[in-house]
């Protein structure tokens, strides 16, 4: 979710994605109207939704945390790909092209 | 004066033409929410005021003899002017594209910005209230350091993996030393006039010294180091990491990093204290500000705008801190009159949202431009995760 970009939405946030190898769905809250309702108040946050639709974390943005939410959210049976530094997309070559696409 | 609680700035005001003033955001509700109740013998630490800057302010300085502050407004890629006083903007002045970060040499009464898209610092000269001239850097400069009495500024470039060396006399670039990949925020340690810089993605601090511009030391920090402080007076060089969410502090003596604490989320702005005896962390992902103890504890904790940024105290008003929210656009001004930790220190409590349904949403989607509804979604777990690019 995307948020509070200020000018340029689509192409900063498709920039950043390329950079730190962001897959999924990425929608945008330009305006950061959704943020608001949902009394978000900085970023990086993340709000786990259980099956019923209901929030079962706000927050945990610690890889720690984030582990335990997820855990938390999904059940002790299923497998969670643990987040690590290469699959953030870190990496020189990726930053490199970041550079080139913004300057 | 610039204490009165009561004040309102006017809108409007002594702007010049050619822009419109955004006035003053409305405190009330849970966004001017405090941390302390009336009467704590400790002290407290609350929202002033807040005014609205431009898009996505990151640095902040302030001109002790104008009472002004520059806010560094990247995506606006110009400096908005602040009279603190009044709360007002009185000024707005176009740089590079993103600066970033804001210094600002007292002597000269120029001001530098590092524009991270424009490989350059842009010199203001604050007593014309124009732009003067650029220097150029390394690729992506992010973070300023001003040595008064060596008279140089540093920028950590955050893709060259280096720090520029600027003559701020002859405003050129001197040299340059290699840091790691990500550098950014810088710091000079008046005393041993050793050079600390933040490299974001290697999670390490670069050790300069200043004098024969050699590397002397690689120091392992958190993830994420974003921000540099040096508490005056001594060689403890405070460090934090906006992804593990921790201070660091590291004994210059030995460069060594010694000890680790837990902050609010993301935390990129960090501050020491003029009377050494604390630090103020900008806690991007909590929209709040911190108080910290030297020992980490937590003396209070106030809710400025969204994810704020860019956090210092007033030179001449060791009470007053300025702190620019770059989700919001704006620079709240606090009081902080802790003498420890608060009986009502802040705590990490439940957000309201959790164990309420989820609103229904319909937002485009970035690759295909698509309304995607929350209904979607029905049925499945997921995690949101709010973001933004800077």
């Amino acid at each position: 979710m995307n948020v509070w970009e200020g000018v340029n939405a689509v192409a900063e946030a498709t920039s950043f994605c390329d950079l730190w190898g962001i897959g999924g769905t990425v929608l945008l809250d330009e305006s950061g109207e959704l943020a608001e309702r949902l009394g978000i108040r900085g970023v990086p946050t993340n709000v786990f939704v259980d099956a019923d639709g209901v929030v079962s974390a706000v927050g945990a943005v610690r890889p720690e945390e984030l582990e335990r939410e997820t855990r938390r959210l999904l059940g002790p049976d299923v497998e969670i790909e643990a987040p690590g530094r290469a699959q953030m997309g870190a990496d020189l070559g990726n930053v490199e092209h970041h550079v080139s696409s913004r300057a | 004066m610039i204490r009165d609680q009561g004040r309102r700035p006017a809108d409007g005001g002594s702007a010049p033409e050619g822009f419109s003033l955004s006035g003053t955001v409305e405190l009330g509700g849970p966004a001017a929410a405090a941390c302390q109740v009336p009467g704590d013998p400790a002290g407290s630490f609350t929202v002033l005021g807040e005014v609205e800057v431009g898009l996505d302010p990151e640095g902040v300085v302030v001109d002790r003899n104008t009472n002004r502050a520059y806010v560094a407004c990247s995506r606006s890629n110009s400096v908005t002017v602040v009279d603190i006083a009044s709360m007002s903007v009185v000024d707005r002045i176009e740089v590079g594209r993103e600066p970033i970060d804001v210094e600002f040499d007292d002597e000269s009464g120029l001001l530098f910005t590092a524009d991270a898209r424009s490989n350059q610092i842009s010199v203001i000269d604050v007593r014309k209230g124009r732009l003067v001239g650029a220097v150029p850097v390394g690729t992506i400069p992010a973070g300023l350091a001003l040595d008064r009495a060596g008279r140089r500024l540093y920028s950590g470039d955050t893709m060259s993996a280096s720090v520029s060396v600027v003559d701020v006399d002859r405003l050129e670039r001197i040299a340059s030393v290699p840091a790691e990949l990500g550098a950014g925020a810088v710091a000079v340690e008046p005393r041993t006039r050793r050079l600390y810089c933040v490299n974001f993605v290697t999670a390490t601090v670069t050790v300069v010294d200043t004098e024969s511009l050699e590397v002397v030391a690689t120091i392992p920090v958190g993830e994420g180091p974003c921000a540099v402080a040096i508490r005056p007076g001594t060689s403890d060089v405070f460090v934090v990491n906006s992804l593990a969410s921790t201070v660091v502090r590291i004994d210059g003596t030995t460069n060594v990093a010694v000890e680790e604490f837990p902050v609010p989320n993301a935390p990129v702005g960090l501050f020491a204290g003029p009377a050494g005896d604390r630090l103020y962390t900008a806690n991007r992902g909590d929209g709040t500000v911190s108080v910290l103890g030297l020992d980490g504890t937590e003396w209070g904790r106030a809710r400025v705008g969204t994810a704020p940024g860019g956090v210092i105290v007033h030179p001449e008003e060791p009470g007053l801190v300025l702190v620019a929210n770059a989700g919001t656009g704006s620079l709240s001004l606090l009081e902080d009159t802790l003498s420890g930790p608060s009986a009502t220190e802040a705590r990490d409590s439940v957000h309201p949202l959790v164990g309420e349904r989820v609103p229904g949403f319909a937002l485009p989607d970035l690759r295909t431009g698509k309304v995607r509804h929350q209904s979607e979604w029905a049925e499945k777990k997921y995690i949101l995760n709010f973001f933004a690019s800077w």
